[in-house]
């Protein structure tokens, strides 16, 4: 697969946190332990991070994020989807935290301009964390298992999808936005 | 006169058919000693009790060879367990030793592979692991930076996190209804293995 230069900066801002809408989605790559077997489900518990990054879904296609940041595409990697308000919301999901503890920030790199990062708000302790990586397995869809390959109209839709996730992220006002 | 029918009536069989429980030809009550019918009868019983002789050693035979099939089926399942137990024993030895190797280069993030100090603990845990009957499905390193055991058991996941900075902790979950069946911190092997048998025996 070829490098698309769409994820190039190209002298593009970095939008600040608030733009980030909870109906958007952040895609990251995640390579199955090698034990790893198909029924166990996706993502691997052992590969979920809370400090984790992510491709933005109005500037990436699943496909493009298993470009490494030497451009190198990782084809035995899955790639996995997380809404943002479940990223915002994981506390809700179990007992051990009772509010928002991860924040998802726009941090553009040279080679990938959909780069963000997910990051604790706070101190979590060892408990804590698991069950944020737990919830987060159960919360996401995955978009490609590892080896899967899309094809050619696959990619069409979901460029389709990521133009049109764009406008309405960016050029729509919503009342009580994040 | 000796009358044959009024015995076989009363025994209600026909000659073929005169058994040993049913007509004991030594009764030779009413008939003449050392008459042809009393040595045809005797001669019979010789006959039935040496084929009865040979049916119950043939018995014997098929028992003793039934009781030596079935240990021989017992003493293989419990070499094929001791084999099994060998082979998991091994091939979890071989992983942590693997992590050893690897280190700190097993992920793109460069984050830490456990150390020496929790893949000796590990270690340990895994001969109590395979000596409870206990196999992991899955034993890896952790983003957490540390191994984790994974066992299976329906749809249901059990995760052991050892962790470099010596702290432990488990974490269940029922992956068909999504949901978080339990969480903690553990602190020594006997509340690991008594996690570990809760779930899978429970």
């Amino acid at each position: 697969m070829k490098y698309p230069t769409a994820l190039l900066v190209r002298g593009r801002c970095q939008f600040p946190k608030n733009k980030i809408r909870h109906f958007n989605y952040m895609y990251a790559r995640q390579k199955p332990s090698t034990d790893w077997n198909e029924n166990d489900g996706l993502p691997d518990f052992t590969r979920i991070k809370t400090n984790q990054s992510y491709n933005w879904c109005i500037f990436s296609i699943p496909i493009w994020t298993r470009f490494d940041d030497k451009k190198t595409y990782l084809s035995d990697y899955a790639v996995t989807a997380f809404s943002v308000e479940t990223i915002r919301e994981s506390y809700k999901y179990g007992l051990e935290t009772q509010s928002q503890v991860l924040e998802v920030k726009h941090k553009p790199m040279d080679q990938n301009y959909s780069h963000c990062e997910m990051n604790p708000l706070g101190n979590l302790n060892k408990t804590q964390r698991r069950e944020i990586r737990m919830s987060l397995r159960h919360k996401c869809y995955v978009s490609l298992r590892p080896n899967e390959t899309q094809n050619k109209v696959g990619r069409i839709v979901a460029l389709f999808k990521m133009y049109a996730m764009r406008i309405i992220t960016l050029h729509i006002r919503f009342k009580n936005s994040n | 006169m000796l009358s044959l029918d009024g015995d076989i009536k009363r025994n209600n069989m026909t000659a073929n058919t005169l058994s040993i429980t049913d007509f004991d030809p030594l009764d030779m009550s009413g008939l003449e000693s050392g008459s042809i019918f009393s040595k045809l009868m005797t001669r019979e019983k010789q006959i039935e009790k040496v084929d009865d002789i040979s049916h119950r050693r043939q018995q014997t035979a098929a028992n003793i060879s039934m009781d030596m099939s079935t240990t021989s089926l017992l003493d293989e399942q419990s070499i094929d367990e001791k084999l099994y137990k060998d082979r998991s024993l091994k091939s979890i030895l071989n992983k942590l030793n693997e992590m050893y190797v690897v280190g700190d280069n097993w992920h793109e993030d460069a984050l830490n592979g456990p150390d020496i100090n929790t893949i000796e603990f590990s270690t340990i845990l895994t001969y109590q692991f395979i000596e409870n009957d206990f196999f992991p499905t899955v034993v890896t390193q952790t983003v957490e930076e540390g191994i984790c055991f994974v066992f299976k058991n329906k749809q249901k996941y059990f995760y052991l996190e050892i962790y470099n900075d010596g702290e432990a902790g488990i974490i269940v979950e029922d992956y068909n209804s999504k949901i978080i069946i339990s969480n903690k911190s553990v602190s020594t092997t006997n509340d690991i293995i008594s996690e570990v048998s809760q779930f899978l025996y429970k």
